[in-house]
């Protein structure tokens, strides 16, 4: 591996190593952000420690290396030094930090735009690799003003097609990017998972996966396609479904939304069952609102991805990803099915 | 029964009084609606004393999910059907009354035009092979209205011959064009001619021949220029399976509905509550001529309402952005 590369990644397993010991160490940049974000009621708390657990607990053992090694199309690749600006949604703690560890790992400098909703997690992660490596170029903001006339050339979006022609014009205007910026847009919302041989042993995984981040994740499950109705399990998930809210959130009352469309399914005769805050119902739409699951019969694995295609993450079941994966992804899982680490390797 | 509600399209009653009838007959005749409304936590005394802001929508896809009937032991008279790709659920409406929706048609577009000095011709490729459209059913009553015989559908793919629009001229009746926005779209950029002054281009929305996306200003001008008449005469049509009525745009992007038909913007995170004109939320309609199948509707459609009720259509209530990474530009400059 290029040297250049070889530094850069022991300066990011030192300084996340540094990061995450200091999770529970009070006045350490991370303690305090974890406190910030809580006391801030960004996220409900159990969402801010599951994450931070998850990330200390995929990024051991040598899980940057791997990722760095299985992204380089060539061993003796030059990294190329340049700022790549990243644009961070705030819909789950630390959702962007991938795309940080992304822009680290490639050799580039980092330039953040944070979300408002999520302002302190990832700022503590640069406050301690600016304390150990100031010579690694970092930029941090929460507003996309500051970095005007800054003309970058690569930049990642963590927005959805929609709404990227939009932001790009806007920020070619502003001089943020250069008129033909290569960019990495995000175009998953959702995950489903698929269970064509029902076994109880998936609960805890399924309520997880439907539940965690208030099921505002890609990676959050918005369809479960099951040989089973669900009837016949809906008790069984509640159940679970209690259990899990009796340690993960303060608040287990279903909003509006879920209430009226309890209303409507009851009187039409669709069934469903509530679980805390999020409705799981038979039939078919468009996933839409997070707090809404849809069951489906299991009858083709290819459904999902032929139906939904590049708005769809993660198919979670037997010969996919397990769905024990949907809220512990690996350090090196693929947004979109795209590496961004081998996109910033590579992208010209 | 039939008699029991003439009055919707009459100026016999206000809107307030026809809806506290007919919420009261929902209640009792439409057990969906009564069951969901129960479920909400009303009873039949507060249901019937409301305001139509505050009136409970069933969502619209209840034509889908179950039977929307509350006619009693009469048989339907008419059934439409929604378009869809094989295996899909299509919603499906019953007509008690095929005079109601009759009625609708006609006392509705007599509100905005003069239908009786207007030629109808229908161009709806991509609707044909859905024998149960009731666009297709409106646009034959347009035609059945008209004595002159000139009035018709248009064949697929054809140009609008020289000989029909000599015969339009003769009678010194203008055409109302009505159909699919992009089948129109083809046969304005394939066939070009000029329509008789006074015409009126009626698009009513659909993709059925999709080919390209295209704004909503764009598509008006195309037929504007294809058929030689002003934009202002592209006017737009706001109606579905689900509802007898119809609302209609008149040369810019706002419908107004007919006097039986009030439309509100509800909140799509809490669709018992209405928005203030000028905020974006679910379109929910209330259309009392609907009152044989329910009347009380919300759409997934987004849109916005000013002060005067009209009220724009801007898409589909957007399908996933609430789900995933979801980056703003308005929350964040």
């Amino acid at each position: 591996m290029n040297r250049f590369l070889e530094n850069r990644l022991k300066q990011v397993e030192d300084a996340l190593e540094q990061w995450l010991e200091g999770r529970s160490r009070p006045m350490a940049p991370l303690h305090e952000a974890i406190h910030k974000t809580i006391e801030d009621r960004l996220f409900p708390q159990a969402d801010v420690h599951f994450a931070v657990d998850h990330l200390s607990a995929s990024l051991r053992q040598s899980a940057l290396r791997r990722w760095l090694d299985d992204s380089l199309s060539h061993p003796d690749i030059s990294p190329r030094k340049d700022i790549v600006l990243c644009l961070h949604a705030g819909n789950l703690p630390l959702v962007g930090f991938q795309d940080v560890l992304a822009v680290l790992l490639s050799g580039a400098g980092y330039a953040g735009k944070l979300s408002r909703k999520d302002p302190w997690l990832i700022t503590s992660f640069f406050n301690v690799l600016r304390q150990l490596h100031p010579q690694i170029p970092v930029q941090i903001s929460t507003d996309l003003a500051g970095y005007q006339g800054a003309a970058f050339s690569r930049w990642t979006f963590a927005g959805s097609p929609d709404n990227l022609q939009a932001v790009t014009d806007r920020m070619a205007a502003m001089g943020i990017i250069r008129q033909k910026a290569s960019v990495l847009p995000r175009t998953a919302h959702f995950s489903v998972a698929y269970l064509a041989q029902w076994d109880d042993s998936c609960l805890p995984d399924l309520v997880e996966g439907i539940l965690r981040y208030d099921g505002k994740g890609c990676r959050s499950v918005a369809i479960v396609y099951s040989n089973i109705p669900l009837e016949q399990v809906a008790e069984k998930l509640r159940d679970e479904a209690d259990r899990w809210l009796q340690v993960n959130r303060e608040l287990t009352n279903p909003g509006p939304l879920v209430r009226f469309r309890k209303a409507y399914n009851d009187a039409a005769g669709i069934p469903s069952v509530v679980l805390g805050t999020h409705l799981v119902q038979e039939g078919f739409a468009v996933p839409d609102h997070p707090e809404i699951v849809y069951w489906q019969p299991a009858r083709d694995i290819h459904a999902p991805r032929l139906t939904f295609a590049d708005a769809l993450q993660e198919v979670y079941g037997e010969n996919a990803t397990p769905l024990m994966q949907a809220q512990r992804p690996p350090a090196d899982w693929r947004p979109d099915g795209v590496n961004p680490l081998a996109w910033l390797l590579q992208a010209e | 029964m039939l008699e029991k509600f003439v009055s919707i399209f009459t100026t016999e009653n206000t809107f307030e009084s026809d809806l506290r009838e007919i919420l009261k007959w929902q209640w009792s005749q439409n057990p969906v609606y009564r069951r969901f409304s129960e479920n909400i936590g009303y009873d039949a005394a507060s249901l019937t004393g409301m305001r139509a802001a505050e009136v409970p929508l069933l969502p619209v896809e209840a034509f889908r999910d179950t039977r929307l009937y509350a006619a009693g032991d009469h048989p339907p008279e008419l059934y439409f059907q929604s378009s869809g790709t094989t295996g899909m659920v299509r919603s499906r409406h019953e007509v008690a009354y095929e005079n109601v929706y009759r009625q609708a048609i006609m006392q509705g577009i007599q509100q905005f035009y003069p239908i009786e000095n207007m030629v109808v011709l229908g161009y709806t490729p991509g609707y044909n092979d859905n024998p149960d459209s009731s666009l297709i059913w409106m646009i034959n009553e347009l035609i059945r209205h008209d004595t002159t015989g000139l009035s018709a559908f248009l064949p697929v793919g054809q140009p609008i011959t020289a000989g029909l629009l000599a015969a339009i001229e003769d009678t010194e009746k203008s055409v109302l064009l009505f159909g699919a926005a992009f089948g129109l779209v083809d046969l304005a950029e394939r066939h070009p001619v000029l329509l008789p002054q006074g015409s009126i281009i009626m698009e009513t929305g659909g993709m059925k021949t999709f080919r390209r996306e295209m704004s909503r200003t764009a598509m008006h001008q195309i037929l504007a220029d294809g058929f030689g008449i002003p934009l202002e005469a592209v006017h737009s049509e706001y109606g579905m399976t689900e509802l007898l009525s119809q609302c209609y745009a008149q040369g810019d992007s706002w419908f107004v509905s007919p006097p039986w038909v009030q439309v509100s913007i509800r909140n799509p995170f809490n669709p018992l509550e209405t928005l203030p004109y000028g905020e974006q939320g679910l379109i929910g309609i209330i259309d009392l001529a609907n009152w044989a199948s329910c009347p009380f509707l919300l759409t997934g459609d987004r849109g916005v309402q000013r002060a005067d009720g009209a009220f724009q259509v801007l898409g589909r209530w957007s399908k996933y952005h609430l789900r995933g990474c979801n980056f703003l530009l308005e929350d964040e400059l």
